[in-house]
């Protein structure tokens, strides 16, 4: 298993990003964000859900970013789509606030983190920064909805392919207690990149464990 | 004489003796003395006894029986017997006598000894008792003063009168056991016994002097005197003297007359204790035919029937006999005969079949005219005269002409070779119709035979009858069932078309009022109203539809005879029922109880009946000759009393209180009456009806019962009412109110007890309606009230919070516009806005999730209690941990108490903040047991002891004041250096109640 191995980077140029987003200004702004960082790079703006399952296949970006509430369709279900489309590329709900049942139901879709509207410039490029090395940030209580998931008796579940590993189960346990990344990774005495790894897996392994549920809700 | 066999009837079985010959012992019976039609009742009837010692009839109609080992009453069907401590003992229950006190009561001489009374059907023992002879009395008489004479058996006689009595055993010759009592017309007692006659005037006996005989019996006398048999003679005792009318009676010597009675039309009645019944009347003595040859008591009954008490025989009954047979026995060479006509010197000839021509004598005697050696052997169909003598005789092989006055023998009339001739009538004037077999109808007037065919209009054959009407037409009816009516020139026919059933005709009739009957066979009566043929049969309630004789008797009844029997039916009533005014007519048929055994009418012959002048009705039938003296028949003018017996509710007799009060379940209710007809009590008519039940009087037949099935609860009322023999109604009746009692779900009570209790509960529910209602307004006025309060709350806070940052973001932002400002400034001001932009977020992220609905619920508190403390320490030094229980429900919460308990945690959050100093602080929520803990927990400093107990001072008091108010509790844990622990406990299973009573 991959649990005490390097976070993978798959491209060493900058981070490229497509935003579904449509709120104009709000596209705008975010778009001019990821333009001044210097790791990053837009690649594609869309602003309906339609609109991002045809363009953004094409542009396979590393990361995209995707706004929940979309004029055409939920932006859950659209995760649900590009993911099977873009298995490499994370996804990142951009939310106005946060609505943990509604992240949660997105992470299950196949995103692997969230970002508040809220979110300071800093914020939000940490975290593309995360998602790009790993799995972003997991809050507590998405944390305790992750364990819940896992414990929870499912048909949809692939013995042996979902189950979490110890040190994940332990990670999980911390964020939902409120330790953040980096303090886990001291308590633990890992890599604040070998956190993120695990994160990563995580976020895959909630996306194996929900495949079904997600196919039943959103792609039949 | 004739037994008749067993039969069957409404009343039972009964043997029916008749005797239709008397012997004629000292005198011969006169035409004009009517026989006596005896009935019995003996022990196979029902009769408890074969002793009969005494017979009455009470004032109600009922008749008692004084029996050898009963007292039994009789109502003509049956016989109930009365028992009484009083009346019998193990040794002995023998009724020796009966007689009637008064209307109500009967006085009883029981054979253990003592006097009893009857009354109301109660046994009771009369006051005399005490005063009288140990022996049984015997002999009981009942004065009009209601004073009692009583014979005992060792001979004593006592007159009890108003509580004193009078002992004549000491006067001479006077013997108690076989004394007799009667009034003679002037009111006098008269006292007989042994030899001994005495009048009884001022509390003494007055001996007769003359000596009269021996074994004397006495009775009263409607003409006058008294009536006297001895054992040497028959004497009448009148003003003073005695006139001897029979010397030396059967009885001498050989019985001793027990019961001497005059009745209502003259007869002397003389029962004697070993030579049976005797009559006296019209000067002869004439043995009367009983059961029995000892009779104990004779009595007559209101309707004039004559009963018999016999020491062995039963129970008999004698009425008079209106029929009379005429056969062979009675001279007549035939039984058989088939036509009867009177001619104008009132002499009777009879069509004798076989027996050839007959004629009745006045000495009651038949010459049989055929026997004449000079007369040709005649088989006679039919008979007919006019007033010149000339008779013609109808016979088998032809018609002859007799002159009666001649001596010659008849002569056959040759003319047009008539055989079998049926029908021979002689109209006024004088005409001799003859009708033959096949199709001859002719008539001969003055000697010329004249024959009528088809040219004149009558194409008949089979002729069967003949009449006249007023106007002189002559009237033709044919065995093909066709009709002609003659006017002196031509026949007009009738036929099915004109109404006719088409059934043969067999007798023609017009009644004294011109109306034409015909009788047929099969179809019943028709009668001619208005030119239109009414047909009467069985439907219309005639016995039988063959009639193939009619008569009118003066009583304006019309008598009918059939192959099946004889009946009469008023003319009125055949009118009526022709006319449709009444549906039914009523027949009364004669029968066996009437002497008559099977009669077989015959028909298809004229003249087969015939009225004569004196009255008499004359039939033909296969017995004989029956002759019917109808001024002889004693018609019963007397209305039965109808008497209720029994009412049985389900076959348990119910008893008769006033009102009588039947029980809401029965099935089956029966009322048991008596009719008291005993002339012939089968031939009682009941109507009955049941007012509130039946629509119309119901035709019962002669039962002596009515049954009802379930009625329904109500008063009601029965009336029955009934007929005698002769049609005589008692339209009083029976007269019986009865109610029929509710169920105790139909009582009155119990309907207004449930009307009230419908009523209370009606109130209560819409009470508890009201309430609920009002409670709901209030509930409804509380929420109302609660939701303004609430949304009072978010006003104010959007306008302190969001408000006041906005204002403070546009005042730092038009501050920094103007260009004086310095730079640092100008950042600083930059920076502000920035931190009160993100402040503004989060208080509208904090407000839009108290207002969403969709966190109203206890895991979403929860959820955002952890989310809000981890965002809220994340600018501060203080790590936030959490201890989150995984099983919170989603149990809903009011917004207010939402509210208040997210107030709280923040609260203290704040505190930990402000004033802990603490490194960590953790939030713990757990929910079990319906309550909902919440522990913020720091490792700070932690407060004083004294602290602690003034902690109502600060920001504590707020908080527990709100925890309170939504029903919660609050707790502060704290110890100086080792932390604070505040704990927030919210019972949330019934925060919804609470909150709906109104916080």
């Amino acid at each position: 298993m991959a649990s005490e191995t390097e976070a993978p980077i798959k491209n060493p140029g900058p981070t490229t990003i497509a935003i579904v987003e449509d709120n104009g200004p709000m596209r705008e702004t975010l778009m001019q964000l990821i333009q001044d960082m210097p790791e990053t790079k837009c690649v594609g703006v869309c602003d309906t859900a339609a609109k991002a399952l045809r363009q953004i296949p094409k542009l396979a970006p590393d990361v995209v970013i995707m706004d929940i509430r979309l004029p055409d369709r939920s932006g859950i279900e659209c995760t649900a789509r590009l993911k099977p489309l873009l298995p490499d590329t994370q996804i990142l709900i951009y939310t106005v606030h946060e609505d943990n049942d509604q992240i949660f139901e997105a992470l299950k879709a196949g995103a692997s983190g969230y970002l508040l509207k809220s979110a300071t410039p800093t914020e939000i490029r940490e975290a593309l920064i995360d998602i790009k090395l790993g799995g972003a940030p997991m809050s507590s209580e998405i944390a305790r909805k992750v364990v819940q998931s896992f414990r929870r008796p499912d048909s949809g579940k692939v013995p042996g392919m979902d189950e979490l590993t110890r040190r994940e189960e332990e990670i999980l346990a911390l964020l939902a207690q409120g330790y953040v990344a980096k303090e886990i990774a001291q308590k633990l005495f890992l890599s604040y990149a070998t956190v993120r790894t695990h994160l990563h897996h995580i976020y895959e392994k909630l996306h194996v464990s929900s495949k079904t549920e997600a196919v039943v809700k959103y792609l039949s | 004489m004739l037994c008749f066999s067993q039969i069957n009837s409404k009343l039972g079985c009964f043997v029916l003796l008749a005797f239709l010959w008397n012997s004629d012992v000292f005198a011969a019976s006169g035409a004009t003395t009517p026989d006596y039609l005896l009935q019995a009742w003996q022990s196979e009837d029902g009769l408890p006894h074969q002793l009969v010692n005494s017979v009455l009839q009470d004032r109600q109609g009922y008749l008692w029986l004084a029996t050898e080992t009963a007292l039994v009453r009789f109502d003509g069907v049956q016989f109930k017997e009365y028992s009484s401590p009083l009346i019998r003992n193990e040794k002995s229950s023998r009724i020796r006598t009966l007689v009637q006190e008064d209307a109500s009561t009967l006085l009883i001489a029981p054979d253990i000894g003592g006097l009893v009374r009857l009354r109301d059907g109660k046994f009771t023992t009369h006051p005399a008792t005490a005063m009288l002879p140990s022996q049984p009395i015997a002999t009981l008489f009942a004065e009009r003063s209601g004073a009692i004479w009583m014979g005992f058996l060792g001979g004593d006689i006592v007159r009890w009168e108003n509580g004193r009595t009078n002992s004549f055993a000491e006067l001479d010759g006077l013997k108690g056991q076989w004394s007799s009592f009667a009034y003679d017309n002037s009111g006098e007692l008269w006292i007989a016994n042994s030899s001994f006659l005495g009048r009884f005037t001022n509390n003494t006996v007055i001996p007769f002097a003359e000596n009269i005989g021996d074994r004397l019996c006495i009775a009263s006398r409607r003409a006058g005197g008294l009536w006297i048999a001895s054992n040497e003679r028959l004497c009448l005792l009148e003003n003073g003297r005695i006139s001897h009318l029979i010397e030396s009676p059967p009885w001498a010597g050989a019985a001793r007359v027990r019961s001497l009675l005059e009745d209502r039309s003259g007869n002397l009645w003389i029962g004697t204790s070993a030579c049976g019944l005797f009559r006296f009347a019209a000067g002869k003595l004439i043995s009367v035919s009983t059961s029995h040859l000892s009779i104990n008591a004779v009595r007559e009954d209101v309707e004039g029937n004559i009963w018999v008490a016999t020491h062995g025989g039963g129970l008999n009954r004698l009425r008079p006999r209106i029929f009379d047979l005429y056969n062979s026995k009675k001279g007549l060479l035939d039984n058989i005969s088939y036509s009867v006509f009177e001619d104008a010197g009132g002499r009777l000839w009879i069509g004798n079949c076989d027996g050839g021509l007959a004629r009745l004598e006045e000495d009651e005697r038949f010459e049989i005219l055929t026997q004449n050696p000079d007369w040709p052997p005649l088989r006679v169909f039919s008979i007919s005269t006019d007033a010149k003598n000339n008779a013609w005789i109808g016979t088998r092989t032809g018609l002859y002409h007799w002159n009666t006055d001649a001596s010659t023998p008849p002569r056959q009339v040759e003319e047009e070779q008539i055989k079998d001739v049926h029908v021979i009538f002689t109209a006024r004037n004088g005409d001799a119709w003859i009708g033959a077999d096949p199709d001859v109808l002719g008539r001969f007037r003055e000697g010329t035979f004249r024959r009528f065919n088809v040219e004149d209009g009558f194409s008949g054959n089979h002729v069967r009858a003949v009449a006249e009407d007023k106007s002189g037409d002559i009237w033709v009816g044919t065995d093909s069932g066709e009709l002609f009516h003659f006017d002196g020139k031509k026949f007009q026919r009738f036929t099915t078309a004109d109404g006719l059933p088409g059934s043969s005709v067999r007798v023609l009739l017009f009644d004294s009022e011109g109306v034409l009957w015909i009788g047929t066979s099969g179809s019943g009566l028709v009668v001619r109203l208005d030119g239109k043929f009414v047909r009467i049969d069985t439907d219309r309630g005639l016995p039988m539809n063959s009639i193939f004789q009619m008569l009118l008797d003066d009583r304006g009844r019309m008598w009918f005879g059939s192959p099946a029997g004889l009946f009469h039916v008023s003319r009125e009533e055949l009118l009526a029922s022709a006319r449709g005014q009444d549906e039914i007519v009523y027949a009364s048929m004669f029968g066996r109880s009437d002497g008559l055994s099977s009669v077989s009418c015959l028909g298809g012959y004229q003249p087969v009946a015939w009225k004569s002048k004196q009255g008499q009705l004359w039939f033909a039938t296969r017995q004989g000759l029956l002759k019917v003296d109808t001024a002889a028949e004693h018609i019963n003018h007397r209305p039965p009393p109808v008497l209720l017996d029994q009412c049985l509710a389900d076959d348990r007799v119910v008893s008769l209180t006033k009102p009588l009060r039947i029980a809401p379940d029965v099935r089956k209710l029966e009322f048991r009456f008596s009719v008291l007809s005993y002339t012939a009590p089968e031939k009682v008519q009941v109507r009955h009806w049941l007012a509130n039940f039946d629509s119309d009087w119901v035709e019962a037949g002669s039962a002596r019962k009515v049954i009802y099935p379930k009625l329904p609860a109500g008063k009601y009322r029965l009336r029955v009412i009934a007929s005698n023999n002769d049609g005589v109604w008692n339209d009083e009746g029976l007269e019986l109110a009865f109610v029929v009692l509710p169920a105790w779900w139909q009582t009155a009570t119990f309907r207004v007890t449930a009307i009230l209790c419908f009523a209370v509960l009606i109130g209560l529910i819409v009470r508890y309606w009201s309430h609920r209602r009002l409670r709901l307004e209030l509930t409804r006025l509380e929420q109302q009230q609660a939701l303004e309060k609430e949304r009072a709350r978010i006003a104010r806070d959007l306008h302190d919070d969001l408000g006041v940052s906005l204002t403070q973001i546009a005042l730092l932002a038009e501050m920094s516009a103007d260009d004086s400002v310095p730079s640092d400034r100008l950042k600083k001001n930059l920076g502000q806005v920035v931190s009160g932009a993100r402040n503004l977020v989060r208080k509208l992220d904090g407000i839009l999730w108290t207002v969403n609905p969709k966190n109203d619920s206890l895991d979403k508190l929860a959820s955002y209690l952890c989310q809000f403390s981890q965002q809220f320490f994340r600018p501060t030094q203080i790590c936030c941990r959490f201890d989150v229980a995984e099983n919170i429900p989603a149990h809903p919460l009011s917004p207010d108490v939402r509210h208040d308990l997210f107030m709280v945690v923040k609260e203290a959050m704040n505190n930990v903040v402000k004033h802990s100093g603490a490194s960590e602080v953790w939030l713990r929520l757990k929910a079990s047991d319906g309550v909902f803990e919440a522990v913020i927990e720091d490792n700070g400093r932690g407060l004083s002891l004294d602290a602690v107990q003034n902690s109502d001072r600060n920001g504590v008091r707020n908080m527990r004041t709100r925890i309170e108010g939504v029903g919660g509790t609050f707790e502060l844990q704290s110890e100086s250096g080792r932390g604070t622990t505040i704990r927030v406990r919210f019972p949330f299973a019934h925060s919804l109640n609470s909150y709906s009573h109104g916080v």
